[in-house]
């Protein structure tokens, strides 16, 4: 009840509700372009965030995510370019349903099963994440150490092509995070007599460079995105229909979302495939998978939704984010002096029950901007490409400077873009860079700290259950991942 | 393919003198009588070593692949390279971020809104758009709007330049 009080609270005295609107709006804009994904239009949108009020800023980031994760699927519709990685599947049914002429059809279940699914993955998202913070209240330093080298296990399974191409840009990440006063002696660590330094990188310097500027530096030298059909009209399902042929691809979408949004490193496009491929097994109507299936849009469409919300549960009780969107999330919380994790819940409660009232109008927002805007969508993102990226790179340049009103940090971001740049041409994970810079303080002074409070003995890391655990699960994940990647070079040798 | 294979030696090497500069710019840091026992350096120091470590395991690799089957090369490549490398145009990129550059070089004299409506309108003729009305229109109109909306609805004090100067001096 504490909790729905809070909720209504924020509700009625922030702008809470506009926030979500405009977020939906700008997602849905941003997903449907072809290679601005949620997590860049999360990333061009979090440095405006800084003077905000930080329930309504998570809002804020949390549509953004909720409506691009819809967008994406108007051009994999429309044009058969995803306008996410998540989308990529919707491509196969939808946009053979829109060569067929039912491209509205297709739109509508999208946006319907997406809505079910974000509904859904919320309340899983309210259950899992507040019990999951009461279990970790009763975290040690030690167990905190374990649970940030958790958070960078994930790398693990980030980068299952090549473990050393992840494991070094996490190493890089955390290089990142130490610049600045050490929290323990306060002595300048990699400063360079820059007073700028003495802080630290923000990390949104870092996902806004990585991100965004490595992408528009990319995107401008490719050919223009193909254009939408202007004159589409979002064809809702009928209720049969909802809950009749496509209840079980909905239900399979659920189930995949819920899990792969709470494992690290899956996320929606993990989810998506999937949900589709369970959808084309358990559907009674096998042949038309691949020939313009409803199914086939509903379920990787719910289950990419499902995600919006599941994949905040490790962030909000442990501050360990699983995908990209995640990461530029939990930044956000960062650049508001927010912890996540269990004094997230104690501490500000306001911010969490907050963000579970944003979800939801959010997601009422998508259902209802995603239906009326669509037209007004498909005009914005049919804009001449070279504007589109010329608006985008002011944007980013100007937004960054509001963090400090320094040059410095619109400066850094074009070298963090340069960076990403090259470590997309060099196939390394940026998240995990992402992961290192959000987690390596934490890992630090957890170790430190646990080793302070043991007067110097490393037993603690072994003689602490819960940190034993995590630091042995830890473990699991890593190996598992390698002998993953050695069975499967091993199968190649065998077929080659 | 050598080429990619070329690329990851060459970063494998950057890496490993940047661990090593990195190795030794901690082992110079002060230390400080307030520190605990693995002080400010510890933590810098350990990353330094493991990223020599995993930057050398990355040359390796990158050599062993190179005696490698051609087809199991060419599968690995595929994998291990960011899928789409053709699209990476290193001379396009860097015309853009020098765009960026050359902002950064004039906003603080030129003043916030004429250095962004000339950033949109390079970006614009840099991606191949003909000068014309409406680019001029996008540059002309989009300064006026980003500084009206950083500065009025955002109440950010963005870069005067030398404007405020001139106009109080008048």
């Amino acid at each position: 009840m504490e909790g729905l009080s809070l909720a209504w609270q924020v509700v009625t005295t922030t702008p809470a509700v506009f926030a979500a609107a405009f977020g939906v709006t700008w997602g849905i804009v941003g997903g449907a372009m072809p290679g601005i994904s949620p997590s860049i239009s999360m990333a061009l949108i979090l440095p405006f965030t800084y003077g905000m009020n930080p329930v309504v800023a998570i809002i804020l980031l949390a549509a953004v995510y909720i409506g691009a994760e819809y967008g994406g699927s108007i051009p994999a519709i429309l044009i058969s370019t995803p306008g996410t990685n998540a989308a990529t599947v919707t491509v196969i049914d939808g946009y053979e349903m829109h060569r067929q002429g039912r491209g509205g059809e297709a739109l509508g279940i999208s946006l319907v099963t997406g809505w079910v699914g974000g509904m859904v993955g919320i309340i899983i998202l309210i259950f899992l994440s507040g019990w999951l913070a009461d279990v970790a209240l009763l975290f040690s330093p030690a167990a905190y150490f374990g649970i940030g080298v958790l958070g960078l296990s994930v790398i693990a399974s980030l980068s299952q092509a090549s473990l050393v191409k992840g494991f070094i840009p996490g190493i890089l990440g955390m290089m990142v995070a130490t610049m600045g006063a050490d929290p323990f002696s306060g002595v300048n660590r990699f400063t360079f007599d820059r007073p700028e330094l003495i802080t630290g990188i923000s990390p949104i310097v870092v996902m806004v460079g990585l991100f965004a500027v490595s992408e528009l530096f990319k995107q401008c030298a490719l050919p223009p995105w193909p254009k939408g059909d202007a004159d589409v009209k979002i064809v809702l399902p009928s209720l049969k229909m909802l809950f009749g042929r496509l209840g079980i691809p909905q239900l399979i979408g659920i189930i995949v979302g819920t899990v792969e949004g709470i494992v690290p490193g899956a996320g929606g496009t993990v989810a998506s495939f999937i949900s589709y491929n369970e959808a084309r097994r358990w559907s009674r109507h096998k042949e038309e998978f691949g020939k313009g299936s409803p199914e086939g849009v509903a379920a990787p469409e719910c289950a990419n939704n499902v995600v919006t919300a599941t994949t905040l549960i490790p962030v909000l009780a442990f501050g360990i984010p699983g995908s990209n969107s995640a990461a530029i999330l939990l930044g956000g919380l960062l650049l508001h002096g927010l912890t996540p994790g269990p004094q997230l819940f104690q501490r500000n409660p306001e911010v969490v029950y907050g963000l579970f009232a944003g979800l939801v109008m959010a997601n009422m927002f998508m259902l209802i901007i995603g239906y009326f805007t669509i037209r007004q969508c498909v005009w914005l993102v049919n804009r001449p490409k070279p504007y589109v990226l010329a608006v985008i790179y002011a944007l980013i340049l100007s937004g960054v400077y509001t963090l400090n009103h320094s040059l410095f940090d619109p400066a850094l971001l074009l070298l963090f873009g340069v960076i990403g740049f090259f470590m997309r041409y060099l196939g390394f994970s940026m998240l995990a860079m992402v992961l290192g810079v959000v987690l390596g303080f934490m890992v630090e002074t957890s170790f430190r700290r646990a080793l302070v409070m043991s007067g110097g003995d490393y037993s603690t890391f072994w003689t602490d259950p819960i940190g034993a655990v995590l630091i042995g699960a830890s473990a699991v994940f890593v190996i598992s991942s390698l002998a993953g990647t050695l069975y499967k070079q091993l199968k190649k040798e065998k077929m080659a | 393919m050598k080429k990619y294979l070329d690329k990851d030696v060459t970063a494998g090497l950057f890496l490993i003198g940047l661990g090593a500069t990195y190795y030794f710019m901690a082992d110079s840091l002060p230390r400080s009588l307030l520190s605990d026992r693995v002080g400010a350096a510890g933590f810098p120091k350990l990353l330094a070593v493991t990223l020599i470590a995993f930057s050398a395991v990355l040359i390796v690799q990158s050599l062993l692949r190179s005696k490698a089957s051609p087809a199991r090369q060419e599968d690995e490549d595929q994998e291990n390279a960011g899928k789409d490398s053709g699209d990476y145009h290193f001379k396009t990129a860097a015309g853009m971020l020098s765009l960026g550059v050359i902002y950064l070089i004039i906003v603080s004299r030129a003043g916030y809104m004429v250095s962004i409506a000339l950033l949109l309108m390079a970006a614009l003729r840099y991606q191949g758009e003909p000068v014309s009305r409406k680019m001029l229109l996008t540059g002309v109109v989009g300064g006026i709007f980003f500084w009206a909306f950083f500065v009025f609805a955002l109440k950010t004090p963005m870069p005067g330049g030398i404007w405020p100067t001139l106009l109080a001096g008048r």
